[in-house]
């Protein structure tokens, strides 16, 4: 018995030590390959999913299409963000997520809960009331709408801006020489900004990638990182 | 007999039962074994032109003959299209579709096989082979100063890249080359004399609407590993479609539209 414990010890101090746990996502997507060897940035990262979905399947209308999905590493972020459109750009949902102008506790605890945001404003507040077996479906058959406002910015692009600012609030307090709830190296190792990645699916159509990055550089945003899956080189022939 | 009791005693088993304990290991083994993810993604940085300077320019810049079109279709199809002079635009006789992979009749032997002057090395070849030697180099360092090192070998690739070739000599790095093109790139007056680089390629990635994501990281992973040193993501024109719906197999309509009017 004790050699299949020591292996047992072993097995376990390896996965423990290696651990990189699974972030809990609804929607998940496949990433392509490269041979790229930067690794992604531990912390402050804005993902974008994106994940294709097939419309009116079997039918002569079918058609792929790309749902948009965000998330990020910082709930705080999330949630003055939400915050931030709330009270600027989108009041007329305000109501739905404060009373008296008091935060209706049971919508945001729920808010700050969910890891991707992935359903049009107006049906967030009804969205968040469901029970999680509804939520997974309607998270599925959702995303953040890409397509503009009366000829403005798109909700997709309120958001990663609110995102945006909403790191940079958080990262302004939690820096303030005033705040010691962090170390002094532990201030200086935060990034600054949050990193865009887009992590897209392999069968993404590119009509919708082209879509998000358009929309990304009509707010100013013109670099990210593309999320990949490493892959060994093949050894070229004749050397 | 008391003698016998007694040795009895010393003999009594003293085995600890490790069942529990290893029932507990299995357990927890499971679970970071279902819990955690072993393969790191990877980031490709990718930078798109702010959309205000949109580089119309230099465009025109490039030559015809450096320039090396891309097409990315449908059913995972890459077409490369190169033509030697301007006036042959829209002839689709240029048109070849290739393969993805190494091997013959690949993306990656059309570009590094590609040699507009006859150049004893093809450009591309040169450039990797240029990367090669820095590679080795930087192997070739101590470990203890890795971040200077890295910090060298980025400023000398993103340069290999842009033709300055002599940076590297001999398997290593040519310190004299290196700390002059470090003068030149931090001094704002100092104006580059293309005569004296070597041949770069650009490349044009024009991926049709229907073609996938994956098709698009692959030729953008291509591009760092032939280290081509300016590349560009451009969206597919009435030309582009009308160009493909001439060649045979690629299966794309002819555009609606008239293809007179220039669309950007």
């Amino acid at each position: 018995m004790t050699p299949m414990s020591d292996v047992m010890v072993l097995l376990l101090t390896f996965f423990m030590l290696s651990a990189n746990f699974v972030k809990n996502e609804v929607v998940k997507v496949v990433t392509p390959s490269s041979q790229t060897e930067s690794k992604v940035p531990k912390s402050a990262t804005l993902d974008i999913m994106i994940k294709p979905d097939t419309l009116n399947k079997g039918t002569a209308q079918e058609k792929i299409i790309g749902r948009v999905f965000l998330a990020t590493d910082k709930v705080v972020t999330m949630e003055n963000a939400l915050d931030t459109l709330l009270t600027k750009d989108f009041t007329k949902y305000k109501k739905d997520f404060y009373n008296n102008n008091v935060k209706v506790e049971k919508l945001w605890t729920t808010f700050k809960a969910e890891t991707q945001i992935g359903v049009p404003m107006k049906d967030l507040a009804a969205f968040l009331g469901k029970t999680h077996e509804e939520m997974v479906k309607d998270l599925k058959a959702g995303g953040v709408p890409l397509d503009s406002i009366d000829g403005g910015m798109s909700e997709f692009q309120f958001w990663v801006k609110a995102l945006k600012a909403g790191y940079k609030k958080w990262y302004k307090d939690v820096t303030d020489e005033k705040n010691e709830t962090l170390s002094a190296s532990e201030k200086a190792e935060l990034p600054t900004k949050l990193d865009i990645c887009i992590k897209a699916d392999k069968e993404t159509p590119y009509s919708t990638f082209k879509l998000v990055i358009n929309e990304l550089q009509d707010i100013m945003e013109s670099r990210y990182k593309l999320l990949t899956q490493y892959k060994k080189p093949v050894e070229e022939k004749g050397e | 007999m008391a003698k016998k009791k007694e040795s009895k005693q010393k003999k009594m088993n003293v085995r600890v039962d490790f069942t529990p304990m290893v029932d507990m290991m299995m357990l927890l083994i499971t679970f970071f074994m279902l819990c955690t993810s072993l393969a790191k993604p990877q980031a490709m940085q990718l930078t798109m032109p702010a959309k205000q300077d949109a580089p119309k320019d230099q465009k025109e810049k490039s030559k015809t003959e450096l320039t090396v079109d891309v097409y990315l279709l449908p059913d995972n199809k890459i077409y490369t299209y190169i033509v030697s002079k301007a006036e042959q635009y829209g002839d689709p006789e240029f048109l070849e579709e290739v393969t993805w992979g190494t091997g013959k009749g690949s993306i990656r032997e059309k570009l590094v096989t590609y040699n507009p002057y006859k150049d004893a090395v093809a450009p591309i070849q040169a450039i990797m082979n240029a990367k090669k030697q820095l590679d080795a180099w930087v192997v070739a360092q101590p470990k203890a100063n890795k971040d200077v090192n890295d910090s060298i070998y980025e400023h000398a690739l993103s340069w290999i890249r842009k033709g300055k070739l002599d940076v590297v000599s001999n398997n290593s790095l040519n310190k004299a080359k290196y700390d002059e093109y470090d003068r030149q790139s931090k001094d704002p007056n100092f104006v580059e004399d293309t005569e004296k680089l070597a041949t770069t390629i650009n490349v044009n990635i024009k991926p049709l609407d229907d073609s996938t994501y994956d098709n698009l990281v692959t030729i953008l992973d291509e591009m760092a590993i032939c280290c081509i040193g300016t590349y560009r993501i451009s969206n597919v024109n009435v030309d582009d479609l009308t160009l493909l719906s001439k060649k045979e197999g690629t299966g794309v309509q002819a555009p609606a539209a008239a293809p007179a009017a220039p669309t950007e």
